[in-house]
């Protein structure tokens, strides 16, 4: 559960310490993020984020210490369930084909996935 | 006869006594539409030959004369799926984007009879909090078009507030129902967590998000209410709660005991025109009978780093969705398959949303994680059990929804971005515990609206209502309309 999306540093943050990140790690949580920031962007969020995390410190002033953390909206009553059964709608499978970009026959069509599509799939 | 400043009840009674037709009622709201939106911008989608064709389906059967809602137009927030309607998140993401199903509500109030007139528009992917970071539509505030509408659900908040429509849904996910309904004098509520399905909802922070209604009056509120909400089979955590939100109204509020909490009266949060509105309106619940009580709740102060660590983290995930190949904006030339994810997703997404990821993804991370995510799941804990433990003292808390009145188009681009997230202090506590909470028309400061928060118990919205009807009973605010260029009719 900790390694969420990848270690960006070999250093862990240390809860109330003075938080921070530099452009370089902007970039790179962009690109885990699946996005590609311009110079201008990396400049800009980079500031940003670091106002952000500046008000984001405060929760370092918290005890916290033997809190269970709170991860789902609470729910006191019974929650819905419904059968573990597979239901296939025809119409809708054809109506989400017919929404994606690329498609053929009954399948999505996508980019070359293992040779970073210059020589064919 | 003016339609657009009428209740749902009143326009029941006319519609049930044969004085007015579905059709013309629908007729009226387009012509009405037609004379304002230019100046306000409300809509995203509008769709009137198809409002049309349902209207002349609910006269041809006749108006139910036990359902208050049969025949009424609605607005729904475009993020919100509809097969009739594209649903954009106000995005270039889904600029294009019909869904192939309907979310729970949009059916729930159809099977109500509703006639869904348009889609109102949002902060993109309802990141905001004055509908400017809105990709497709401009919403400006009719109270005054050089200020902003509140956010995100800007858009629902304007239809209603101009007079277009005499409801709409929002969703609330930091006090995005709430604080615009603050700023154009409506009442809007964001339910208990659980109490509304979100099936169909693009999600933003799933254990934050809850739709809402929006309306000019109480009783219209609890009536959208009761429509929309009930457990639902596509959403696990909808809660199996059965009730009528409509029961309490009506009844006194003597006795009731009203908790004031301190820190949202705090002077150097709160502008000194909005506390002085809402320190008279808490008078006014004093004068109807109820026990007034200060409380504290000291770590309010938390709310906004805990919403903020855990909503983007979560938004971070949920928009993982949109990868440019099932559906909404692709890239049509990427090489790659990881290209196509990239280039769809930088060119589809506009700056705040990217601003919110990057912020998820720092916030998950394993340098931050301890700090950020888990440290505000923790802090989420500790206000969670500050506020249960104040609501077994009092009936209900009271004070400001927002910390000033709506601001003017670009100021807060201008401002800081903290000072900017600094700006749902007071309703962020209540998506962070998922207890709900109501704003009501509480007055007026230099002419422009100001809100009153009023927030209970779990389940407990009738409650809300019950202490909102009282107040709106004893004033007058929600009878005031804004006046807008074009539409005099």
């Amino acid at each position: 559960m900790r390694l969420i999306y990848g270690i960006i540093n070999n250093k862990e943050e240390r809860i109330g310490e003075k938080m921070k990140v530099d452009e370089q790690v902007v970039k790179e949580i962009g690109s885990v993020m699946k996005l590609k920031f311009t110079e201008d962007e990396i400049k800009e969020f980079t500031i940003e984020t670091n106002k952000t995390l500046s008000l984001l410190e405060k929760l370092g002033e918290l005890d916290t210490e033997g809190v269970e953390g709170t991860f789902y909206g609470t729910v006191t009553r019974k929650a819905a369930f419904r059968a573990d059964e597979a239901v296939q709608n025809k119409e809708e499978v054809a109506a989400l084909l017919e929404i994606a970009p690329h498609s053929v026959d009954q399948l999505i069509q996508v980019p070359a996935i293992l040779d970073n599509g210059e020589g064919g799939a | 006869m003016s339609l657009h400043t009428k209740s749902v009840e009143e326009l029941h009674e006319l519609l049930v006594n044969d004085e007015l037709t579905v059709v013309e009622l629908v007729e009226s709201t387009f012509s009405y539409i037609e004379s304002v939106e230019q100046e306000v911008g409300a809509f995203v989608s509008l769709d009137k030959e198809q409002a049309l064709e349902i209207a002349r389906e609910v006269d041809a059967r006749g108006v139910d004369a036990d359902n208050l809602l049969d025949g009424i137009p609605v607005a729904i927030k475009d993020n919100i799926v509809t097969k009739d309607f594209k649903t954009t998140a106000s995005s270039k993401m889904l600029e294009n984007f019909t869904s192939v199903y309907d979310a729970t509500v949009v059916e729930k109030l159809q099977q109500a009879g509703m006639i869904i007139v348009g889609k109102a528009n949002l902060d993109e992917f309802a990141m905001g909090g004055t509908t400017e970071t809105a990709k497709l539509q401009e919403t400006k505030n009719p109270w005054d078009t050089t200020k902003v509408p509140g956010g995100s659900s800007g858009g629902s908040a304007v239809a209603v507030a101009a007079g277009m429509v005499p409801l709409s849904l929002g969703t609330d996910t930091g006090g995005s129902i709430r604080q615009p309904a603050a700023y154009t004098n409506l009442v809007g509520l964001k339910p208990t967590y659980g109490t509304v399905s979100r099936y169909g909802v693009i999600a933003f922070a799933s254990s934050l998000d809850q739709v809402g209604p929006m309306s000019r009056t109480v009783k219209d509120n609890a009536l959208l209410l009761n429509a929309i909400s009930g457990q639902d089979e596509k959403d696990g955590t909808s809660a199996e709660v059965e009730m009528d939100y409509t029961s309490k109204i009506g009844q006194d509020i003597k006795g009731l005991k009203i908790g004031v909490p301190k820190e949202f009266f705090d002077a150097e949060i709160v502008s000194t025109d909005v506390l002085t509105v809402v320190q008279e309106a808490v008078e006014q619940l004093k004068t109807l009978g109820a026990e007034i009580v200060e409380v504290s709740l000291p770590n309010t102060k938390y709310g906004v780093p805990a919403y903020y660590a855990i909503s983007s983290a979560e938004a971070s995930s949920n928009l993982q969705r949109f990868d440019g190949i099932r559906y909404g904006y692709t890239n049509d030339d990427a090489k790659s398959l990881e290209e196509l994810y990239v280039k769809s997703r930088t060119e589809g997404f506009g700056s705040e949303v990217k601003k919110r990821i990057l912020l998820g993804g720092i916030s998950l991370s394993v340098d931050h994680y301890d700090a950020l995510f888990s440290q505000a799941t923790k802090a989420r804990t500790i206000i969670r059990e500050e506020f249960e433990g104040i609501l077994n003292e009092v009936d209900v808390l009271v004070g400001p929804t927002a910390i000033s009145t709506a601001p003017n188009i670009g100021e807060t681009k201008e401002e800081d971005s903290t000072d900017t997230y600094y700006g749902d202090i007071l309703t962020v506590p209540f998506n962070l515990t998922g207890l709900p909470a109501l704003n009501i028309p509480a007055g007026f400061a230099n002419d422009l609206p100001v809100g009153m928060q009023i927030m209970g118990n779990y389940f407990d919205e009738a409650t809300l209502y019950q202490v909102g009807y009282a107040f709106e009973q004893a004033t007058d605010y929600h009878k005031q309309f804004p006046t807008i260029e074009g539409g005099a009719n």
